[in-house]
């Protein structure tokens, strides 16, 4: 059924591939590696983005999974692809950043080993507590958490999560210290959370959004820098105390370190076409994702800056292996 | 009498196999950090299993020494099929990336057929061809495993 | 009458044309990529999920659940005929399964795993359809300490399953733990006995596990060697699927006992088929008046597992429809492919998606009879694969073996893991070690560890939490029992003896 997929899909691009014949790349289909198994929302995004790249470069684009080791593995794979811009990443905060500053024996370097086509996307967390808890405001958090150190439990997805770095760096804006308590996946995390278990976690915000509907759960901030809306009414972090405090994951798009600039440019060309579409739009409202569409040398900047802020945080945490 | 000495040692092997893994296991959860026990570290459990294999091996030899009978059955080890099968998968393991699923599997087949003596090699071409085929349509083609059928092809 | 409506909101869809052809599809394909020795449900899925990104949502759900649940109707299949069980679920099958198969008694076998995974799927679905929040919310209460004492009881009786040496158990129960550590910590993220290699920080594959020290290590053991009866079956007349009114006998109780551990255990996310098939195995031999017919081709032992893996299966989604959280790591995938389509699983779906809600559940039916129907004339060619010359099975399974981890995580490097433990499992089966307690140890160490520690760190690093919760103190003490009961009475006695000892119980 796949292949007759792939089949309807060759057979358009055939009817668009004129368009294409100006330029020389590509000349042959480019892989999008996933670092994840698929079903997650990395693999959403690199299909929905691959499609649409496919109808402007008129090459099909193929997504392959290679999940392990928090996306460690499939980022070093395609570190050893060679630069010409057929094999890319879809990369996200902990293989491209939070990695390198987390490890010294990590086989690759997040900044030097990659030429970012484009950040494609961020999502802010949400700082939740169960709906009956005593805590309303995260400024009621900092002061218990003031006062008891190493008490207000959080619950992250394992460490080095986004999840866990935007809690450190509540912490370390806060001048507290929570209790980090981690899990072997966010769903285990909520799970305890409902029951009661822990007091609070750093929650993906379209899953979090719908405790919140249903009201078994309460918002206190989202820790973007602007109001989110799938939660409309939370203050942000900056809003509710924190004014220097701001965490999101992001993905990305990467290729190899010694792409040409002009195949970098090509693609970038490509996925800002995708983020202009109906269909795609609709794909982020419907999840959650704020759009960014950075041009390759901005990202290359924000990988920098957030390789730097991460590692502050490390550091101070003590979370270096 | 000499039998019943490899007798022995064979049943003081089982137990000692068990025992050496866990200590192997305990040395290096020794250099990870033990932690408290308000917050164990990743050394803890590990230390832990590996002092309990120690323990159980211990157990499982004095047993084997009193019980004093040749473990198993299947104690006259065969090596034919064993050094065939590890030969056949490592071949197929290394050359599946490089040179595409066809070619190994095809000598994935023919090098395991040897754990038995006397095949006939027209059969094992034959089961050789259909595996090739049937893995090509229906892991390649049907599941859309990301293997080539054949490099440079 | 809410529900009333739901149930019929739910067949509507589900009988609709695309829905029953989806749930057929999905069913079929699931049954095949079971009876695959390699492929699992997970595999499967992952692969199968990227095609429904063209399809209507609950189309694509009920098809990716249909490979699911079909799964562990093929799952049984290898394990029985061949003794090559790709899953936890699928050794604990084999345990009695292949016995029988090596009487001769296959059909009957492969008829009693089918039928009893539909009776298994039947009483969690209606648990499913008129509890499920109920459920959810007692799971809730479930904190790390309750899991550590379900999962310290699910080890014990992982030491007490096989026959044999209860020290060499015990000690293969420890080696799987020992596997179970290799990968990343979760609590401080170190990585532990990964000897440099990147992938090792995931641990190793479950499935490359099994599939070394089951299936590499049984037919290293079985190259060259005459064929048993087990090959020589001839026509399977329908006839020899029935059991007779004995039989039946045997089987009712333990799969009703089998369905119920199962919907409990499936309903705890974080759980999974292959401890409700262990529990269910070990509390069946524990109450059973004669033992030692376990190992050996029992009925029983066949059929509680049996129905205790499709029942928490199909109790996985209890969480996950009615909480947003998963039962266990296939249906992680599921929920995935839902929020793909921006479905977002979790306690609004009931009132936001009651076509799908509903729609879905009633597919569960509809997939387990197409299952029922599909699987019982099936026997008859499953067993006939018997007759093709192990010579030219062996190979072929093999290539099917090594294709089969490949899927997993499309990487060569669980080939070479499968062979390693091919190699170790030879080795264990020459020394008297039984395999399965290794499976087992591996599934619930890391998460016996996991729970332990966090229920440390929950409770301050004071241990008397597991006996001061009430929940967690009775599986504790039930674990003590089961541990005491395990090396006291049946110790050095010979065979003989614990027969008379059973003789005079009245």
């Amino acid at each position: 059924m796949k292949n007759i997929i792939k089949g309807f899909a060759l057979a358009a691009m055939t009817l668009t591939a004129p368009m294409a014949m100006a330029q020389s790349f590509p000349e042959s289909p480019i892989t999008i590696v996933v670092p994840f198994p698929p079903g997650g929302s990395t693999d959403l995004l690199a299909r929905k983005i691959g499609e649409s790249m496919a109808e402007t470069l008129g090459q099909p684009v193929v997504v392959e999974n290679r999940g392990g080791a928090g996306g460690t593995v499939g980022a070093h794979y395609v570190t050893q692809a060679d630069p010409d811009g057929y094999t890319l990443l879809m990369g996200v905060t902990g293989s491209n950043a939070i990695s390198a500053v987390l490890r010294d024996d990590l086989p690759y370097s997040p900044t030097e080993d990659f030429d970012p086509v484009s950040i494609v996307i961020s999502s802010p967390l949400v700082l939740v507590v169960q709906s009956d808890s005593d805590f309303e405001s995260v400024q009621d958090v900092i002061d218990f958490a003031a006062e008891n150190p190493e008490t207000f439990t959080h619950g992250t997805p394992g460490v080095g999560t986004s999840m866990h770095m935007a809690a450190e760096l509540f912490g370390l804006e806060s001048g507290t210290t929570l209790l980090h308590v981690p899990y072997s996946g966010s769903a285990d995390a909520l799970k305890d959370l409902l029951g009661g278990q822990i007091d609070s976690m750093f929650g993906d915000i379209l899953v979090t959004s719908e405790h919140v509907k249903a009201g078994t759960l309460r918002p206190l901030a989202v820790t973007g820098t602007q109001e989110h809306f799938l939660l409309e009414g939370v203050p942000t972090m900056a809003e509710a105390g924190l004014e220097n405090y701001a965490a999101f994951s992001w993905q990305g798009l990467f290729a190899p370190a010694g792409t040409p600039p002009e195949v970098l440019d090509t693609l970038y060309g490509a996925v800002s076409t995708a983020l202009a579409t109906d269909e795609l739009k609709a794909v982020f409202a419907e999840r959650g994702f704020l759009v960014e569409g950075m041009a390759p040398a901005d990202s290359k900047a924000f990988i920098a800056s957030e390789v730097e802020k991460w590692g502050r945080v490390v550091d101070a945490a003590g979370l270096k292996q | 009498m000499a039998r019943e000495t490899g007798t022995m040692l064979r049943s003081l092997m089982a137990g000692g196999v068990v025992a050496a893994f866990g200590a192997f296991v305990a040395a290096i959860a020794l250099t990870y950090p033990l932690g408290s026990a308000f917050r164990p570290g990743p050394g803890f459990v590990p230390l832990g299993i590996g002092l309990i294999m120690i323990g159980l091996g211990i157990l499982v030899a004095v047993e084997d020494v009193r019980a004093g009978v040749a473990p198993t059955p299947e104690a006259v080890p065969v090596w034919r099929p064993m050094v065939a099968t590890v030969a056949g998968i490592l071949v197929f393991a290394l050359l599946l990336d490089r040179v595409g699923y066809v070619p190994s599997s095809i000598l994935l087949v023919l090098i395991v057929a040897r754990g038995e003596r006397g095949r006939n090699w027209l059969t094992d071409l034959g089961i050789a061809a259909f595996m090739a085929v049937f893995g090509t349509l229906v892991f390649i083609w049907g599941l859309g495993l990301p293997i080539e059928p054949m490099v440079g092809l | 009458m809410e529900i009333l409506q739901g149930l019929g909101l739910g067949l509507q869809t589900a009988l609709g044309p695309s829905a029953l052809l989806f749930c057929f599809i999905g069913v079929t394909v699931g049954t095949i990529v079971g009876v695959l020795p390699g492929v699992g449900a997970l595999a499967a899925i992952s692969l199968a999920l990227p095609l429904t990104y063209y399809i209507d949502p609950t189309d694509a759900l009920i098809m990716l659940a249909g490979i699911f649940y079909g799964a562990q109707y093929g799952g049984s299949t290898a394990s029985i005929l061949l003794n090559l069980p790709g899953t936890a679920t699928a050794a604990i099958t084999c345990l009695d399964g292949h016995p029988l198969a090596k009487q001769g008694k296959a059909p009957l076998a492969l008829f009693v795993t089918a039928i009893n995974s539909f009776i298994g799927s039947s009483i969690a679905i209606v648990l499913l359809m008129f509890f499920a929040p109920l459920v959810a919310r007692v799971a809730l209460n479930f904190g790390s300490a309750e899991y550590f004492a379900v999962m310290l009881l699910g080890l014990v009786a992982a030491s007490t399953l096989t026959v044999g040496s209860p020290f060499k158990a015990l000690a293969m129960v420890a080696f799987g733990i020992a596997l179970g550590l290799v990968g990343t910590d979760v609590n401080t993220g170190q990585f532990r006995y990964d000897f440099g290699l990147l992938p090792l920080t995931d641990g190793f594959s479950l499935v490359a596990v099994a599939m070394g020290l089951f299936g590499v290590a049984e037919i290293i053991a079985n190259i060259g060697q005459p064929p048993g009866t087990l090959h020589k079956l001839g026509r399977v007349r329908f006839k020899d699927m029935l059991p007779d009114r004995q039989q039946w006998r045997e089987i009712w109780p333990p799969t009703l006992r089998g369905s119920a551990i199962g919907s409990f255990v499936g309903a705890l996310p974080g759980t999974g088929p292959g401890i409700a098939s262990l529990m269910s195995y070990a509390a069946e031999k524990r109450i059973s008046r004669n033992p030692e017919k376990f190992g050996n081709g029992a009925l029983e032992g066949l059929s509680a597992p049996e129905a205790a893996n499709n029942a928490s299966v199909q109790a996985a989604f209890i969480p996950t429809l009615s909480l947003g959280i998963p039962g266990d790591a296939v249906v992680a995938v599921l929920m995935g492919a839902m929020m793909l389509h921006g479905i977002s699983p979790g306690p609004n779906l009931i009132n936001d998606q009651p076509t799908m809600f509903w729609g879905l559940i009633m597919s569960f039916w509809v997939g387990n009879l197409i299952l029922l129907v599909l699987n019982i004339p099936l026997i008859g060619l499953w067993v006939k694969l018997l007759s093709i010359p192990y010579h030219v099975l062996y190979p072929c399974i093999f290539v099917f073996i090594c294709l089969g981890v490949y899927s997993a995580d499309n990487s060569t490097f669980d080939i070479f893991v499968v062979l390693a433990f091919g190699v170790v499992g030879y080795g264990m089966r020459r020394f008297g070690f039984p395999a399965t307690p290794v499976l087992l140890g591996f599934i619930l160490g890391p998460l016996l560890e996991e729970h332990f520690r966090r229920a440390m760190l929950l409770a301050r690093g004071d241990p008397l939490v597991f006996l001061e919760r009430p929940i967690s103190a009775a599986f504790l003490a039930v674990s003590a029992l089961l541990l005491a009961s395990a090396f006291w009475p049946r110790g050095r006695k010979g065979k003989a003896e614990e027969a008379a000892d059973s003789g005079l119980d009245p």
